[in-house]
């Protein structure tokens, strides 16, 4: 008896959770109450390691690789300046902020690992309030107008990932490292101002390594790979260095990450 | 004894009556609210109206003012304010025909000259279908509401500068027996040099006040206004001065900042770099066969239904 796929994704959620807290947890065998018991093929029943796909075939596949991801971003804007001066921080705060990057990738090798190509894009944002300059003692104070700057990253990247070390040793974790070349298209924004727009280009290199889902629930793995062509699918956490200012160039500003820049996400592989 | 017939007028009467009785006759008023100002100048407020009488045939059509629903001519204060209207005619006025006051209306309903001070009231506007003998075919109502109380005045004005413009934001004021209209929109003002300056008008609790002029001085207030348009009374008054703004690019910029927009500054590294991958891109796909698969790699057809 099958479950409702619409069952399944709401286990999956629960399945998620347990992952992370017990990354080795192997999937219940009695269905809970209410549920209809679910027919397990014999070589899924038997506690197949995590890091084999539920029905034994290898992880990597030959598709496409949709990636969402949530990022942290600071740019290092007041950099040029050598504490002279600190507009970003003046306008917007010190705080990290949180972007998101949609990425779709083309495997393209698979030997040793799984090597791709593919084209991202995101967003990240900052507003705060413009400033004002107090008549009687000179300090900036914040005004009721509006300030923003909104940055889309667009990426070209070249990812590898170690994918063969899970399957032999049936781990479910794969490192990965990526090269990307990077234009940041931006946009300042004012109450009562004109926008100013630009680009700027660079580089990023990440490090970090994926979590695949597929051996926590065997069937549902199954499932989706029959009903929905997701292969596999992985929670990914990473960490990017990017340097961002048209290659040392004189008349840009540095959209590079301050320190390493902080992301996780879902890898959905087809 | 057997049972006495229906007279065959009654149920031509009854036949007729049915269709209207049971769909009802519907009337709408363009604005079922008058604001106090509205009703102050009752001799020149237009009442304008639409109908829908059903399938029911009649001779003319006529409308009425009343105090009460449904318009009865023996338990109310009725009159006849609009008549002789052709039964195709379906709002009121049209082309050619004179105003409806709210002034007859009200003069309809009994009200006196004192109608627009105290307390919410209501009047009703019916219409009417007569047959050839003046009898009534059918009849819909609808009320207009005369709204007559303020709201609140807003409280805790504060005023941000802007640049050639102020931001205000309040809270809404508690409703006292002297101003117990709900606050259904605000509207903030700004005074100087004789001229005032208004923000749009605004369902919320702050509003931008534009076109001003930085380095002067604004008298600035807000007034609530109820669901017919009753203005409360000022708030409280205080100023603001517009200026300058400095904008994170303008603070970048006189910071000395370096980079003055538009598109990369990186000469050709960026597109080489660009150039490079699609350059390696190409030649991957060229050896992966074209379709992107790794060659030996298992596909997995067992696993398709």
């Amino acid at each position: 008896m099958r479950r409702s796929h619409a069952g399944a994704l709401r286990r999956r959620a629960g399945l998620v959770l347990a992952a992370l807290a017990l990354a080795a947890a192997a999937r219940a065998d009695e269905p809970a109450a209410g549920e209809p018991e679910v027919t397990v093929p014999p070589s899924s029943r038997e506690d197949p390691p995590l890091a084999q796909a539920a029905d034994g075939a290898t992880r990597r596949a030959t598709g496409l690789e949709l990636s969402l991801r949530a990022q942290s971003y600071r740019p290092a804007i007041d950099r040029e300046f050598d504490g002279a001066a600190q507009p970003f921080g003046l306008a917007f705060g010190s705080g990290r902020r949180w972007g998101g990057r949609l990425e779709l990738a083309k495997t393209l090798a698979t030997s040793l690992g799984t090597a791709g190509l593919g084209l991202g894009v995101g967003y990240f944002g900052a507003s705060g309030h413009g400033l004002y300059q107090d008549t009687s003692t000179g300090a900036l104070l914040k005004s009721g107008d509006s300030t923003s700057l909104h940055v889309i990253p667009i990426s070209l990247f070249a990812t590898y990932r170690l994918d063969l070390l899970s399957e032999r040793l049936h781990v479910p974790l794969a490192p990965y490292a990526r090269v990307a070349v990077e234009r940041y298209a931006w946009i300042a924004t004012g109450t009562s101002h004109a926008s100013k727009l630009g680009a700027t280009d660079g580089y990023s290199l990440t490090a970090g390594v994926a979590l695949y889902l597929d051996g926590v629930d065997p069937v549902l793995a199954q499932e989706l790979r029959r009903e929905s062509g997701i292969e596999h699918t992985a929670l990914t956490f990473d960490v990017t260095r990017a340097i961002v200012d048209d290659f040392g160039s004189a008349r840009s500003w540095d959209l590079s990450t301050v320190g390493w820049a902080l992301a996780g996400g879902l890898l959905v592989t087809f | 004894m057997p049972p006495r017939p229906l007279s065959l007028p009654f149920a031509v009467a009854v036949v007729l009556g049915l269709p209207a009785l049971a769909r009802g006759a519907t009337v709408t008023l363009d604005e079922p609210e008058v604001s106090q100002e509205e009703c102050l100048a009752r001799a020149s407020y237009s009442v304008e109206l639409s109908w829908d009488l059903g399938s029911s045939s009649g001779s003319s059509v006529e409308i009425l003012g009343s105090d009460a629903s449904g318009c009865s001519e023996t338990d109310a204060t009725t009159a006849v304010v609009v008549d002789n209207l052709s039964t195709s005619q379906t709002s009121y006025p049209q082309t050619g025909d004179s105003i409806l006051t709210l002034a007859a209306v009200l003069s309809a309903a009994g009200r006196s000259s004192e109608t627009c001070q105290g307390s919410d009231a209501k009047v009703y506007v019916c219409v009417r279908l007569l047959d050839g003998s003046g009898n009534e075919v059918a009849i819909g109502s609808a009320s207009l509401t005369l709204q007559l109380e303020k709201p609140p005045s807003p409280v805790d004005v504060s005023v941000s500068v802007g640049e050639q413009g102020l931001w205000v934001s309040w809270a809404e004021g508690t409703a006292t027996t002297d101003a117990p209209a709900s606050s259904k929109t605000y509207r903030a003002f700004a005074s100087a040099n004789g001229a005032t300056y208004a923000s749009t008008e605004t369902t919320g609790t702050s509003a931008h006040i534009s076109g001003l002029q930085d380095g002067t001085i604004y008298d600035v207030w807000v007034v609530a206004y109820s669901s017919a348009g009753n203005p409360s009374d000022d708030s409280t008054h205080t100023t603001g001065t517009p200026q300058d703004v400095l904008t994170f690019w303008d603070l970048y910029e006189q910071s000395g900042g370096k980079d003055a927009g538009g598109c990369s500054h990186g000469g050709g590294a960026g597109l080489l770099s660009l150039l490079g991958v699609g350059w390696v891109v190409r030649r991957a796909r060229r050896r992966a066969g074209g379709g992107g698969g790794a060659p030996g790699q298992p596909h997995r057809e067992e696993d398709r239904p």
